[in-house]
């Protein structure tokens, strides 16, 4: 099977989301990626387990595509060991808090010597240079510091987390680009370079487009709930059977929307209406259509709503759930859910690469159990079984 | 030129609004030549809510930096074929119109391969190209929803929420860029291009991945927990000085690092929580959370987010200072580090934009500005089809391409 990355070997020192978002990223695309653990397995294998010894669920989900090392870095042996792995290596990427990969002496000049064409791929919190430099920083911190909270949440309520990988997916997939990026000039040039990605200007580059209403006001911009102050309908509305994620969101653009819209639930006469037809100038009537609109989706269930709406052209979405994302039949039936079998989890439904290439397609393949490619992967650097034995006693792998 | 990344890759931008604009604009930070084609009187974007009339929109130029601009009519045939010509001598295409909308054109990805079998076509949809729901219509907050991020973000007794930063959107067009580059890698070694294709509400499922876990687990949906850690004291937005909207600091003590709690409580002068029995370990904090975050509120409150954030953030525990869009753009770490980049807009003069998220060191990014509708009509149609002024003049007097 064709892959784009074909023949690319990333050494993958990364834990939790951040790294192993990108990681995964390149795995999918091709890429032999060699996850490099301590012999006790990286912490979101480790302590984001429900079950002790087993592998976090939060892991499977990151790691897939990928060969599974253990490698003690802190003996000698080991670091002979991974200087042998980054030889063969044309990527290295982590995501270590600041400073540590200088303290274990293997900072990106000193990697570059042992290898002249490896790129090194850094995702930090905050970046180096500027006065957060040093601070430590994990998802919330960065959505806080880079706005997303701000604007996230109920008009009356505080500043609300976005429960999604902004900052740790986020930057893993801009690193991702840094990285493939740094591939293609590495034809022309022959040499790596630097990459760095910190969690604040991702989070930054994903919410860009709100900063249009700072420049008009000079103001921040406020938290609305799911309400826009450009345009109405723009909004969630419940439907049966009222449960917490009994909901569709509803967006009108276009004069053509708004009509169509206004026939399906009754009021063609609003669609017709030059008052009503202009989305910003239907903000003034903003409960009075809120509650038009409710007053039909409360009859009807979300996936009722959607297809009657979107199926006419409507921009409609059910809000579904994390289960309900999993089942969703338009994603199964893309092959954007896979089911995977895990010899200890068993066979589990799991979300696979968002991105398709007609000629590099992803089967998705569960994340590797702790050290399982260690003879594989030792082996192609001279390493024979004995040895290996050896090391393990030793506690190197 | 300063050799960059992408020097040599030449991309045609159909791009509308944000999710494919996203994207070109980031391959034009990395190097890539970005060739923006517009119908006559440029993007519709340009005009999405113009704060000065007449002037390009801002939502135009925070997406648009990097690129030449080209008008051309693609309604007319005449336009086609100077399209398909262009075709010929590019890279890459993206687009992210509405479904349906370039087979009607007749330039659906078979038909550009035609005339160029090395082209790469991206192509932006918000249900993709195939399964039920293909033909649905979608923006960023409807991907949001079908995705599974609404649901997980909110308070516990309130309704679901959009989370406020673009992911269906801008978060599309990071991935389809990914997707690009490494369809151009493989371009090199096989010589020929391929279909390129992004679906909305399976980016939105890739970033909230990590949030299933409940479902694993429980075999329930998650829930929403507002802005709590479950098990995490210190872990939520914390009220600052002096109580404004957005006065508040996010802080997260590791669960299982006890260590940090004691350079919490010595940075917060409170030493004394470590003898108390509510202290003993995340989990005894955890069963006392509303009166040791009453503690932390009392020491927040008396100072303000930017205090609280320095204070802590030197003393190694983990805090974010709730910044409002306007504190981004004023944000003296994001300029320290050359992030808000100050460009001369030919209409609107000096412009302040966020630049490249992605630093290679070998391939600087500077912003350039964002072009006027077909300002670079002429010097592309010359330098890519070898078009003579007077050509050029014809097409422009049949409204072929403008101005």
């Amino acid at each position: 099977m064709p892959k784009a990355l074909a023949g690319i070997r990333v050494v993958d020192l990364t834990q939790y989301e951040a790294g192993p978002s990108c990681t995964q990223m390149l795995a999918w695309l091709g890429a032999e990626v060699i996850k490099v653990e301590p012999p006790g397995g990286e912490a979101g294998r480790t302590a984001l387990s429900d079950r002790r010894g087993e592998d976090a669920w939060f892991f499977l989900l990151l790691n897939s595509n990928k060969k599974g090392v253990t490698l003690n870095l802190k003996t000698p042996r080991g670091r002979a060991m991974f200087e042998a792995l980054v030889k063969t290596a044309d990527v290295l990427v982590e995501n270590m808090g600041p400073g540590a990969m200088d303290r274990l002496g293997l900072g990106a000049e000193a990697l570059r010597q042992l290898n002249p064409r490896l790129i090194t791929a850094s995702v930090k919190g905050f970046g180096g240079g500027g006065p957060y430099a040093d601070y430590k920083s994990f998802e919330w911190i960065a959505q806080a510091m880079a706005g997303a909270m701000s604007m996230t949440g109920a008009p009356d309520g505080p500043p609300t987390k976005a429960i999604g990988g902004l900052a740790d997916t986020g930057a893993g997939l801009h690193a991702a680009i840094g990285i493939l990026a740094a591939l293609v000039q590495r034809q022309t040039t022959g040499v790596g370079q630097q990459i760095e990605v910190a969690q604040q200007d991702a989070v930054v580059n994903l919410l860009r487009i709100h900063l249009r209403d700072t420049y008009a006001s000079g103001r921040p911009v406020p938290r609305q709930g799911n309400r826009s102050v450009n345009a109405a309908p723009s909004n969630i509305y419940r439907c049966r059977p009222f449960g917490p994620n009994d909901y569709v969101f509803v967006h009108c653009a276009t004069v053509d929307m708004w009509k169509t819209l206004t026939t399906i639930v009754g009021r063609p006469e609003l669609g017709d209406d030059p008052g009503y037809a202009d989305r910003r100038d239907r903000v003034k009537f903003i409960d009075e259509i809120d509650d038009m609109i409710e007053a039909w989706t409360e009859k009807r269930t979300k996936h009722e709503v959607l297809e009657i709406l979107a199926g006419a052209g409507v921009p409609c979405g059910a809000v579904l759930d994390s289960t309900e994302v999993l089942a969703d039949p338009h994603l199964t039936s893309r092959g954007m859910i896979v089911e995977l079998k895990h010899p200890t989890r068993g066979t589990y439904p799991m979300p696979a690469n968002p991105v398709r290439l007609s000629d590099s397609p992803t089967e998705v393949v569960r994340a590797p159990l702790l050290g399982e490619h260690n003879a594989e992967i030792y082996g192609t650097l001279g390493y024979g079984v004995a040895e290996l034995d050896a090391l393990r006693r030793e506690g190197v792998i | 030129m300063t050799e960059r990344a992408l020097s040599g890759m030449r991309i045609l931008d159909l791009t509308q609004f944000e999710a494919g604009t996203t994207c070109t604009q980031f391959l034009g930070w990395l190097g890539a030549d970005v060739v923006k084609i517009e119908p006559p009187g440029g993007e519709q974007s340009r005009r999405n809510r113009p704060e000065v009339p007449g002037l390009d929109a801002m939502f135009f130029l925070v997406f648009n930096a990097n690129k030449r601009s080209v008008t051309l009519d693609l309604k007319h045939a005449e336009g086609r074929a100077l399209f398909l010509r262009m075709v010929e001598r590019a890279d890459v295409v993206v687009e992210n119109f509405a479904p349906g909308l370039m087979e009607r054109l007749g330039l659906d990805y078979e038909r550009l391969r035609a005339v160029n079998p090395r082209i790469i076509m991206a192509r932006i949809k918000g249900f993709g190209l195939s399964g039920p729901y293909h033909e649905y219509k979608s923006f960023d907050m409807i991907a949001q929803a079908t995705g599974g991020v609404m649901s997980v973000t909110g308070f516990p007794d309130r309704e679901p929420v959009r989370c406020g930063a673009a992911i269906g959107d801008t978060g599309t067009g990071v991935h389809a860029a990914a997707a690009i580059m490494a369809a151009y890698i493989q371009r090199q070694r096989t010589g020929e291009g391929q279909l390129v294709e992004v679906a909305m509400q399976e980016v939105v499922a890739n970033f909230v991945r990590g949030r299933f876990v409940d479902h694993y687990r429980d075999g329930a949906p998650s829930v929403r927990r507002g802005n709590d850690i479950t098990g995490g004291v210190p872990g939520g937005a914390y009220p600052c000085a002096p109580g404004g909207l957005n006065d508040y600091a996010y802080i997260y003590v590791q669960t299982m690092n006890q260590d940090m709690w004691g350079d919490f409580v010595a940075a917060i002068g409170r030493e004394d929580l470590l003898a108390d029995a509510r202290c003993t370990d995340a989990k005894t904090r955890w069963a006392h959370r509303e009166a040791l975050d009453e503690i932390i509120s009392a020491w927040t409150r008396a100072r303000t987010k930017h205090q609280v954030m320095a204070e802590l953030g030197k003393a190694g525990v983990p805090c974010g200072a709730v910044l409002d869009t306007a504190e981004i753009l004023e944000d003296p770490h994001l300029n320290a580090r050359g992030q808000i980049h100050t460009i001369e807009h030919a209409t609107r003069g000096r412009v302040r934009l966020p630049g490249c998220p992605v630093r290679l060191s070998a391939s600087p990014a500077p912003t350039t500005p964002p072009p006027l509708a077909g300002q670079h009509t002429a010097e592309v149609l010359a330098e890519l089809l070898g078009l003579s002024t007077d050509e050029i003049a014809d097409l422009r007097a049949r409204g072929v391409v403008t101005p």
